[in-house]
């Protein structure tokens, strides 16, 4: 069986991350989604095991720290990156527009989904605010291409 | 179904069921937690404290109840004083509202057939003779206070014993009327029931004498009664209930 310690420590400092951003910035705006993208990161670099189990136990982690429903984000993610890895199915191998398509579809689907079960009674939630998910989901991926794009221009100029 | 699949519908329903029982379970686990582990954070004197600060509320309660029941205690025990014959009981009736009359709206109190009350008892306050109930519901009582045309009654004065028939003048003031004019009364007397008559007990007060004049032909006084009761502001009223009343 794979050791998934390293992968571990990582998801756990992502989830510590999401918690402070949800904590702070969720309060006064909204928080950033970095969760999901580092899991399906995970899933396509390493194995389908962060997409499954770790999704499973990091929205189970988040939703006790959070004080909401247990099982809602567990639920929200593994639905998520499931669906958006359907659809993208046909797209492989570890190109760096896969990961970002894949992510931002699963972000996507994750929020939907978290909205749609996590509201009483379910499915009410959808309002003018679900458009707050779009710069929830995309930041943290702007981000990400802004650092891959200084970083490939800086390994141009090294070599 | 590929191994992926399979465990991805397993970690949906773990999910699923988390999502359902999930509080249950939480709550149930943090409670056995709770209690196994409560004392490694709180110490024995935060749960002296709180027995300590529960127990001060509550005897603050207490004491509140008791002091209500203190001062209810004074007001009934100085109405009672004015019963003077053994074979009369008292009940305690509070006033619900004022009807509209022409001279002083009638007193509904809150006892009526049910609890012992019949037409014709008379009712006190902790200042003197509030009047006599005329109507008689299951729940309640109309009360016609002494301020009421209706209402004659027969009154003595307290020191001279000046005898006469008080009745009501408009504006709620009250006159006794038809006083022999040896009898020499002093403005200031009290005024109280008299024993004859045989509607209303004797010694009752009703007022005090305000101004003394002569009646109409001349031949007896009349004096201007100021009442002991303040019709407006009474609530609570002792109803006197007599073991010999007619049913």
């Amino acid at each position: 069986m794979k050791n998934h310690f390293r992968g571990w420590v990582i998801v756990a400092v992502v989830i510590a991350v999401q918690f402070l951003l949800e904590v702070t910035l969720g309060r006064v705006v909204v928080a950033p989604a970095v969760l999901v993208p580092v899991l399906v990161y995970l899933s396509l670099s390493d194995s389908d095991y962060w997409s499954l189990e770790g999704a499973f136990w990091s929205g189970f982690v988040i939703d006790i720290l959070l004080h909401q429903p247990p099982g809602v984000s567990s639920l929200a993610m593994l639905s998520g990156i499931a669906l958006s890895g359907r659809i993208l199915q046909i797209t492989t191998g570890a190109h760096e527009m896969t990961f970002l398509m894949n992510a931002l579809m699963a972000s996507i689907f994750s929020d939907l989904f978290f909205i749609f079960m996590a509201a009483r009674p379910v499915g009410s939630g959808f309002s003018v605010f679900t458009f707050m998910i779009v710069p929830r989901i995309l930041f943290p991926l702007l981000v990400y291409l802004g650092i891959s794009l200084l970083a490939g221009k800086r390994s141009r100029e090294t070599i | 179904m590929r191994n992926r699949d399979v465990r991805l519908v397993w970690n949906i329903a773990a999910a699923v069921v988390l999502l359902f029982l999930g509080p249950s379970v939480l709550g149930v686990g943090g409670s056995i937690l709770g209690s196994k582990f409560a004392s490694m954070f709180f110490s024995e004197s935060d749960t002296a404290n709180s027995d300590y600060l529960s127990l001060s509320v509550k005897l603050m309660l207490e004491n509140a109840e008791l002091r209500e029941m203190a001062a209810k205690s004074r007001l009934y025990r100085s109405m009672l004083n004015y019963i003077r014959i053994p074979d009369v009981t008292a009940m305690v009736g509070r006033v619900m509202y004022r009807s509209e009359g022409l001279i002083r709206g009638d007193l509904v109190i809150d006892r009526g057939s049910d609890h012992g009350v019949y037409s014709g008892a008379v009712c006190i306050s902790s200042s003197g003779l509030v009047g006599i109930i005329t109507a008689v519901e299951s729940g309640s009582s109309t009360i016609v206070p002494i301020t009421s045309p209706a209402i004659h009654v027969s009154c003595i004065t307290a020191n001279t014993g000046s005898l006469g028939i008080l009745g009501s003048e408009s504006g709620g003031r009250l006159r006794l009327q038809y006083v022999d004019s040896s009898a020499d009364p002093e403005v200031g007397e009290i005024v109280l029931t008299s024993r004859f008559g045989g509607v209303y007990p004797e010694g009752l007060v009703v007022g005090r004498v305000v101004d003394i004049s002569e009646g109409g032909r001349g031949l007896d006084l009349s004096l201007a009664v100021s009442p002991a009761v303040d019709f407006e502001r009474v609530d609570e009223v002792l109803i006197l209930i007599s073991e010999d009343h007619p049913e």
